[in-house]
């Protein structure tokens, strides 16, 4: 119960999915110490009994707008996007399924093991000074708008996150030149069409965990304004490295003044869906929150 | 009168004047016999040709070859199988028994039966419950055998090659000799090329016997060393897929309805162990969903 409240805060993951012994219900990702060294092994598998796993490819299908949803497909497209990933320099986890096909095979994928926190619990760490905050998130700012930049000038919608969080980027490297390595491509966008909407859709799923990921000493419940100012703090360190901060403005405009009858529609109904949970991390507040930051 | 070995030059023995004390085999007459050269100066004559009748051996092979995958259980072919896998197996780096084909049995037919180095290590089965070994000494023993297992099975995976699954494999058919380990009981192979599937079964086997011998505080050790020391975790999984989630739609009806049989509501039932497994893997795991 306080985890469901918690989580209704954003301010905590949900609860562990529940045991199904005759299915995985989705992947699992295992530390592997060999030899030559530390891997990650990443078993694909369905998410959901058959009938939901074939709805959902079918609903994917048709819209056309993301890559398969089958195991089999999360596996190929993630193959693809680390290698496309890396080809561009922006920092991923380099598949070694060839230097270890012991382990890899049809339905799994060998990863580099790549050692660090996460951003998301670096950003928690109470320990974490403002200062070195506001550097860290100056750093992942300016690595997160180059490959926006990039993604924007290739018109290469696989450089996008189709779910991005700051709980899939991993702080690598020395303190003071961190690499903010980015994993899980499983799924991404299919086509390139409205580019500008994709970096939309992962600017408005990134910055929600961005808000989610702040220190609360001793463990308290911050007061909603304590986690707004910190946010506003935030979000200029990371514009600061950033660059030409028009993407970020673009993205909140398209969810808060969204152009259209359908795309109008569907966001008033999300943005109703979220007023009503009284989600302090909800995209749209925390997209509220960005633009007058922006302004 | 004992006769020299000699891996070149042939031998003839007698059935009639040897001396013969008779081992544990079923099905099988399985003999230990003086054997000049081999360990403790004997050696292990093994029949195929054994104690069953045909009318048996036939209903036997009608069954496995048309049921369960398996090969035939008449003798010449149990005999052929036994000395194939052997060559197999070590082919691959994993030590079985040293045959002596160049020994000639009289009294028995051709492709009827093997002599055998004796071979007195220690089953995996008498080790693993000795109180008298430190239980650490046991677990690391355990430890260092996983990652050979793992190394079959992925050779097996691999090769697709069904006759490198032990098909009545269990902590029986293991030994400690010498410092390493000793693999014996080759009759019977799969046939299937599911080969995957076969390491699930495999494995499950194993581990079932580790509960039904060993008993469950030793078995909780040795499969969380088991999913510590198998590198190849979804592999490791195979052993729940072939419980609960076949690749085959009719054999996972089956297995479910199978499921509620009361024989498999035991502790060591197979689906008990392949739960055990999955979730120690899903306890492993980095991440779920």
């Amino acid at each position: 119960m306080i985890a469901r409240m918690q989580d209704a805060d954003g301010d905590a993951a949900g609860p562990a999915p529940p045991f199904h012994p005759a299915r995985l219900d989705g992947n699992r990702v295992w530390r592997v110490d060999t030899s030559r060294g530390t891997v990650l092994q990443k078993l694909y598998a369905e998410r959901g009994d058959w009938l939901r796993a074939w709805g959902r490819e079918v609903f994917s299908w048709l819209r056309g707008a993301k890559t398969g949803t089958r195991a089999a497909a999360r596996r190929a497209t993630e193959a693809r996007l680390l290698a496309l990933w890396r080809q561009h320099g922006c920092d991923a986890p380099a598949d070694v399924s060839t230097d270890y096909p012991e382990l890899a095979g049809p339905r799994t994928l060998v990863l580099e093991f790549v050692e660090g926190p996460l951003l998301s619990d670096r950003l928690r760490d109470t320990t974490l000074a403002p200062a070195a905050r506001a550097a860290l998130l100056a750093a992942f700012g300016a690595a997160w708008g180059r490959r926006h930049r990039l993604a924007l000038e290739l018109r290469e919608p696989a450089l996008l996150q189709e779910h991005g969080t700051l709980q899939h980027v991993i702080v690598a490297g020395a303190p003071d030149a961190p690499h903010f390595v980015t994993f899980d491509h499983e799924n991404a966008f299919a086509r390139a069409g409205d580019m500008e909407a994709h970096v939309a859709k992962e600017v408005a799923s990134v910055l929600p965990s961005l808000y989610r990921s702040q220190p609360r000493p001793d463990g308290q419940r911050l007061a909603t304004e304590v986690k707004d100012a910190q946010f506003r703090e935030d979000v200029k360190a990371l514009v600061a490295g950033y660059g030409d901060a028009e993407p970020l403005r673009a993205a909140c405009a398209r969810y808060l003044q969204p152009r259209g009858p359908a795309w109008g529609l569907i966001c008033r109904i999300d943005r109703g869906r979220e007023e009503r949970t009284g989600a302090r991390a909800g995209k749209f507040r925390v997209l509220g929150l960005t633009r007058d930051v922006l302004r | 009168m004992p006769l020299q070995a000699s891996p070149a030059a042939p031998i003839t023995l007698r059935l009639e004047q040897l001396e013969r004390r008779p081992l544990a085999g079923e099905g099988n007459y399985v003999w230990k016999i003086p054997f000049a050269g081999g360990h403790e100066g004997a050696a292990v004559l093994k029949v195929y040709y054994g104690s069953r009748g045909w009318p048996l051996y036939a209903k036997k092979t009608v069954g496995n070859l048309l049921l369960t995958g398996r090969t035939s259980q008449m003798p010449r072919t149990r005999y052929r199988n036994e000395v194939e896998c052997i060559r197999l197996w070590e082919r691959h780096g994993f030590r079985c028994f040293g045959m002596h084909p160049e020994v000639r049995v009289e009294g028995l037919p051709e492709q009827g039966y093997m002599v055998y180095d004796w071979t007195p290590g220690r089953h995996f089965r008498e080790y693993f419950r000795d109180a008298s070994v430190p239980l650490a000494e046991r677990l690391a023993t355990w430890r260092r055998w996983v990652p050979e297992w793992h190394r079959r099975h992925a050779i097996a995976v691999r090769e697709r090659e069904p006759r490198l699954i032990h098909e009545n494999g269990d902590v029986k058919h293991v030994m400690l000799w010498q410092g390493g380990f000793l693999y014996f009981d080759f009759e019977i192979c799969f046939t299937s090329h599911n080969v995957r599937d076969l390491v699930g079964r495999e494995i499950l086997a194993y581990m079932r016997s580790v509960g039904k011998f060993f008993g469950p505080e030793l078995y909780e050790q040795m499969t969380d060393i088991l999913v510590q020391a198998y590198s190849d975790k979804a592999l490791l999984l195979s052993a729940w897929e072939h419980a609960f989630h076949n690749s085959n739609p009719l054999i996972r009806v089956a297995r479910s309805l199978d499921r509620f049989k009361p024989r498999h509501k035991s502790r060591w039932s197979k689906y008990s162990v392949a739960l055990d497994i999955r979730r120690r893997l899903d306890s492993a795991s980095l991440t779920q969903g």
